[in-house]
């Protein structure tokens, strides 16, 4: 969902056709909408969309009408297992191609590398199905209601994921207005900017970096890859979530945030919380809760976070890499809990500078698909190649100072602290910003658009 | 007011977009709609594809897109990287490289004929300007690339050393700063130091007279970074002081033949590319060029682009000259022996860039 047609044709297309819809058909035409993009990217991807939906929809049903059963907890075991292998089988990425058959040495089910919504829409039908089945609420027997909720387009690219409880009284009410329209097309500028601007020039920083052999690889080299890697996975997914949220805002939906500046994190739990919140508490809800008994812990509390951090890491990509990442994210969470005590005793600084550097650490587990080469990676990130900095580093630091510079102060709050402080609370200087930062913004996406080197253009989604 | 600031904002913006829209679907004309349904690719991948071909103002857009990297520090523009005022085409990296496949095609070539044969490799911008770009974008040094592939090479064939030639005449205008060639002058250096093995005596540069063909072009590397900095480029002709020996110029495609006087095709000056001055560039199958000269000395040419420069120069010594070009013989599924006699010549040159020669999968035609 990026590109000057996507900007330029789909926007307006859509929003003047949803805008003049009557109430009935504007359900409709977001799901045409939502299958017709499927079906643009490949139309492999619609049997997903198909057995999302329908499995959500009749097994919501089925487990309502057999809720004191016995039957509903297998319905609902079908459910997750049916859910699970469309995740698995049609949800892949980019960043390196896989998804579950490649893994396994098959021809990849998807032709290319396109966003077809796998990544949503079985999260959204498992937890729309446990929460029936945990009677939080009643099924809804209108099929074009669940349909809508489990296939909602605009959150396709990277979520945030959506909880029917919460979603269900916009979807009966949909309030479009001119505020809500204005704020969708900031936030969709703002992705679009995050993406072009930022994690696209992380990602060409990041290949520059891996251009150079990793036994050779001075230590400033490695620390400033490293780090170009975690603002591109930051600003990756947090583009597409904005933009996603944009639509949805122009559509009348007010979505939640899923991303609360996660790099000021204290801690990995922390980390956690704020990275993907809304995935965070999909896996908490879905996994960990199911998982864990209450009052338990010890052994069940350990693989109900283990495999909690599994699936979540998965979620970006099924591939070894994130197996690997996620026994390292497990190990730190684990530490983390041993220690505690003492840690709480150190200034927030402090354990958000020790955060920053040993999540730094274990993120070649990421980005590497070769174990071996990641931990050569981190080997000469702490100067095991005998090497502090060389004219790679040097031509590293020049030609990607301004952005590093700008991802630090986007992660580190500042703009964030600006609005908060509401330092243009001028309303007459408000009235004439908004429109001008709009448009810049918009040439300023046009000309990355039509200009761009678009072999960079490597989804994570 | 704050209603009315959102008024603006989105009214400006849907209308920015309508424009634009408009503009791209009705207003540009050199692109045709049937594309987006004669291409072999997924619709998406089509539609994408032809709204940013022909969106409106790509120059611009492409200006301001350049302008704002270089301002932030940016130099390299996927495989164009700014080395100071100039463009160069990286090397390719971790790619599949023919190398070993290759010189071992002109090693058959050399052992299926008796007439002398010579390779020359030229290094490119990037190979001569290599300090002005960061080693980790190349695996390895042109120099190096170009020693490797001599060093395969049968005794029969004699290797030209063009890189220390260039390399020394770095602070000229050896280089085009917008396209990946050579000038006249860069050809000039490689072609004296070619006289040499090839037992010429070279003509020195005060017998021509220099013409500045075209003052002001932007090559194809600029069509990737509009960077405002790089002055353009220029290219020089050099005419014979005394009358041109050319007396007939022969050029096949694949479908017929054409018939021109001069290496030099002024009517290229007109087109988007134009270097095409040089013999057509690229167009052709092959080449033959006769000279008023009777010593009855004649040469078989297997180029590459960079050959298109230099044989000017050499016109003054063949009697003929003929230019096969193996990538056109791969694509009209003919080999070197359909459109010439090998054995006919009395020397044979292979002229490469080490780049086009590492990469080139056409060289199996040379049977």
């Amino acid at each position: 969902m990026i590109g000057a047609s996507f900007l330029y044709f789909f926007l307006p297309i859509f929003s003047a056709l949803y805008l003049i819809s009557p109430k009935p058909v504007k359900s409709r035409l977001v799901l045409v909408t939502g299958a017709g993009l499927i079906c643009f990217a490949d139309p492999m991807g619609l049997i997903a969309m198909a057995v999302c939906i329908l499995s959500g929809y009749l097994f919501g049903v089925f487990i309502y009408n057999f809720r004191d059963k016995s039957v509903s907890k297998l319905l609902l075991v079908l459910e997750v297992m049916i859910n699970s292998a469309v995740l698995l089988l049609f949800h892949r990425t980019a960043y390196d191609g896989s998804d579950l058959l490649a893994v396994l040495g098959h021809r990849l089910l998807l032709k290319s590398a396109v966003n077809v919504g796998a990544a949503v829409m079985p999260l959204h039908s498992i937890g729309y199905c446990v929460d029936v089945y945990r009677k939080r609420y009643r099924c809804e027997h209108r099929f074009i209601k669940v349909a809508e909720y489990i296939s909602f387009f605009p959150v396709f690219a990277a979520g945030p994921i959506l909880r029917y409880d919460k979603i269900s009284p916009q979807l009966e009410e949909r309030k479009t207005d001119i505020s809500g329209i204005a704020s969708g097309i900031r936030l969709i500028m703002l992705g679009m900017f995050k993406k072009l601007f930022i994690s696209d020039t992380m990602l060409e920083l990041w290949d520059d970096v891996g251009g150079v052999q990793i036994s050779s690889l001075p230590a400033l080299s490695a620390w400033i890859g490293i780090l170009a890697f975690a603002f591109f996975v930051y600003f990756e997914v947090s583009a597409f979530s904005n933009i996603g949220c944009g639509i949805a805002a122009i559509m009348g939906f007010k979505l939640p945030r899923s991303f609360r500046e996660p790099y000021r994190s204290h801690s990995f739990s922390d980390f956690c919380r704020k990275f993907n919140s809304t995935l965070y508490r999909w896996c908490k809800d879905y996994i960990y809760r199911s998982i864990k008994h209450r009052g338990s812990h010890g052994i069940s509390e350990f693989f109900a976070i283990l495999l909690t951090v599994l699936a979540a890491c998965m979620w970006y990509g099924t591939s070894l890499r994130s197996v690997v990442f996620a026994a390292a994210m497990v190990f730190m969470l684990s530490i983390e809990k041993l220690l505690e005590k003492p840690l709480k005793k150190l200034p927030k600084i402090v354990r958000t500078l020790l955060f920053v550097v040993l999540l730094l650490t274990i993120l070649p587990f990421m980005a590497f698909s070769d174990i071996l080469d990641a931990l050569g990676y981190i080997r000469a990130m702490y100067g095991g190649n005998q090497i502090a900095a060389d004219v790679t580093s040097e031509y590293l630091i020049s030609a990607y100072f301004l952005f590093v510079a700008l991802c630090m102060l986007i992660s580190g709050g500042v703009f964030g602290y600006v609005f908060k402080k509401k330092m243009f609370n001028n309303e007459y200087l408000q009235t004439i910003i908004q429109p001008v930062w709009v448009i810049a913004l918009l040439i300023f996406c046009t000309a990355f658009l039509v200009s761009g080197n678009e072999s960079l253009y490597r989804y994570m989604f | 007011m704050k209603k009315f600031s959102d008024a603006i904002t989105v009214a400006a913006f849907f209308a920015i977009l309508i424009m634009f829209a408009v503009s791209t679907v009705f207003f540009q004309d050199d692109l045709p709609f049937e594309r987006l349904f004669s291409k072999d690719v997924n619709v998406g991948q089509a539609v994408s594809e032809y709204v940013s071909d022909s969106f409106p103002m790509r120059k611009n857009w492409r200006s301001i897109y350049t302008n704002i990297m270089v301002f932030s520090g940016r130099r390299r523009f996927g495989d164009s990287f700014l080395a100071g005022d100039r463009l160069v085409k990286l090397d390719k990296k971790n790619g599949n490289s023919k190398v070993i496949e290759n010189v071992a095609h002109i090693n058959e070539l050399a052992a299926n004929t008796e007439s002398p044969i010579y390779m020359m490799l030229a290094p490119t911008a990037a190979g001569v300007y290599s300090a002005d770009v960061p080693e980790f974008f190349a695996d390895k040094t042109q120099r190096e690339r170009i020693n490797d592939a001599y060093l395969q090479l049968d005794r029969r064939i004699a290797s030209i050393d063009a890189f220390y030639p260039l390399y020394s005449a770095r602070d000229e205008y050896v280089y085009y700063r917008t396209e990946n060639l050579w000038t006249s002058f860069g050809a000039y250096y490689a072609y004296s130091e070619s006289t040499k093995k090839l037992g010429l005596q070279a003509v020195t540069l005060d017998n021509y007279d220099q013409e500045f063909a075209e003052a002001g072009f932007y090559g194809s590397m600029y069509d990737s970074a509009m960077v405002s900095r790089i002055v353009p480029d220029r290219i020089n002709i050099f005419r014979s002081k005394y009358q041109s020996p050319v007396t007939e110029v022969d050029m096949f495609d694949g479908s017929g033949a054409k018939q021109a006087e001069s290496v030099y095709f002024r009517s290229a000056l007109k087109s988007s590319k134009k270097t095409d001055i040089f013999l057509q560039g690229d167009k052709y199958l092959k080449t033959d060029i006769y000279t008023d000269l009777d010593n009855d000395s004649e040469l078989l040419l297997i180029k590459g682009s960079f050959a298109n420069t230099i044989v000017p120069f050499y016109t003054a010594h063949y009697s003929r000259i003929t230019m096969v070009d193996p990538k056109k013989l791969k694509e009209a599924d003919l080999t070197l022996s359909d459109v010439a006699d090998i054995n006919e010549y009395d020397q044979i040159l292979v002229m490469y860039d080490i780049e086009s020669f590492s990469y080139a999968d056409c060289l199996d035609t040379l049977k």
